[in-house]
């Protein structure tokens, strides 16, 4: 069951990778590479590491996608 | 022809990225001592029972000063960091440190005013604030009990500030945020230079700790993920306010 749950992330997570790279919208792929961060912090819970999961989720989903909508919207102004 | 090379690279790069998923997805369903998804084996199977050897619970289990590093803190990870790598965080720090220069350097110091926000979330500030600053400090408090630690606090810190930028609200001056950063700087290095003083090698431990699994035990690693957490958090907040330069008080009606 923990492996089939873990699967269908990864598959999720492939195909949120495989569209930041796709698509012509920039915060569209910022908003999808965030929700890469998400998944990969979950599978690091799957893999009893919840010190990485931490970081990766506040980091890796929260200040990086923070910090390139704020210089998004900087550069389109 | 540049089309089809293109084309012949995105296969290749498919090809590749199946090639990785088929080797990640052996590793996680091989029975062997290593990354385990299923996760059958009890903890007593593997390596890192050498190092999860500690009971919490138990009131004997006293640490005792001169043995191993990783005795001190219940949390592993966080014995592992603060005990043999403090050095790795402590630089990751003057990195962040030097990148917020960039920062200042690089964008224009053009006066912006913070944006208006809707007035949902600017009355509701306060309390998001007040819940996200527990989750942080709660995060470096307790980083040698449980999973955490000062590194992603002082980002949990930090995003309590970029709600309040986003809200529109200024709740910390720049000024502030820069002598905090400061102090905490300064006091992680002069701990360091004290344990080299007193016990020989820099960042070293050398306050004795408690019982395993107390508030006050692994000696100086609270204290440090204390600095590291208010250093970090000072330095995030900088960029968000960076990017808000001159950011006066902002009357909402």
């Amino acid at each position: 069951m923990m492996i089939l749950l873990a699967s269908i992330l990864a598959v999720i997570m492939v195909a949120a990778a495989i569209w930041v790279l796709i698509t012509p919208n920039i915060l569209n792929a910022i908003i999808v590479f965030a929700v890469v961060s998400l998944v990969a912090s979950v599978l690091f819970i799957f893999m009893h590491a919840p010190d990485v999961a931490i970081t990766e989720a506040s980091i890796g989903a929260g200040i990086t996608s923070a910090l390139f909508i704020l210089a998004y919207k900087r550069i389109s102004e | 022809m540049k089309k089809d090379k293109t084309i012949l690279m995105n296969i290749l790069a498919i090809a590749f990225l199946a090639l990785l998923a088929y080797f990640i997805y052996t590793v996680t369903i091989s029975n062997d001592i290593g990354i385990n998804l299923m996760d059958d084996n009890v903890v007593a199977d593997r390596v890192a029972d050498r190092y999860l050897n500690k009971n919490v619970l138990d009131e004997n289990s006293i640490y005792e000063w001169g043995g191993k590093a990783e005795d001190s803190a219940a949390n592993i990870v966080t014995a592992v960091l603060a005990d043999y790598r403090l050095f790795d965080t402590a630089l990751e720090v003057i990195v962040l440190f030097v990148t917020v220069m960039g920062f200042g350097l690089v964008l224009p110091d053009e006066k912006r005013k913070i944006k208006e926000s809707t007035q949902l979330l600017y009355n509701w500030l306060p309390i998001l604030m007040t819940f996200m600053l527990l989750v942080g400090g709660y995060m470096f408090i307790n980083g040698h009990l449980s999973p955490g630690g000062g590194f992603p606090a002082g980002a949990i810190i930090s995003t309590a500030i970029l709600v309040g930028v986003l809200a529109g609200r200024q709740t910390v001056s720049s000024h502030t945020l820069k002598v905090i950063e400061a102090v905490a700087g300064i006091s992680i290095f002069s701990l360091a230079t004290m344990g080299f003083i007193l016990k020989g090698s820099f960042f070293v431990n050398f306050l004795e700790g408690g019982n395993i699994g107390d508030m006050f035990s692994a000696g100086l690693i609270p204290i440090f993920y204390t600095l590291i957490a208010f250093k970090v958090s000072a330095e995030l907040s900088g960029v968000y306010l960076e990017f808000y330069k001159g950011g006066e008080e902002h009357d909402h009606a």
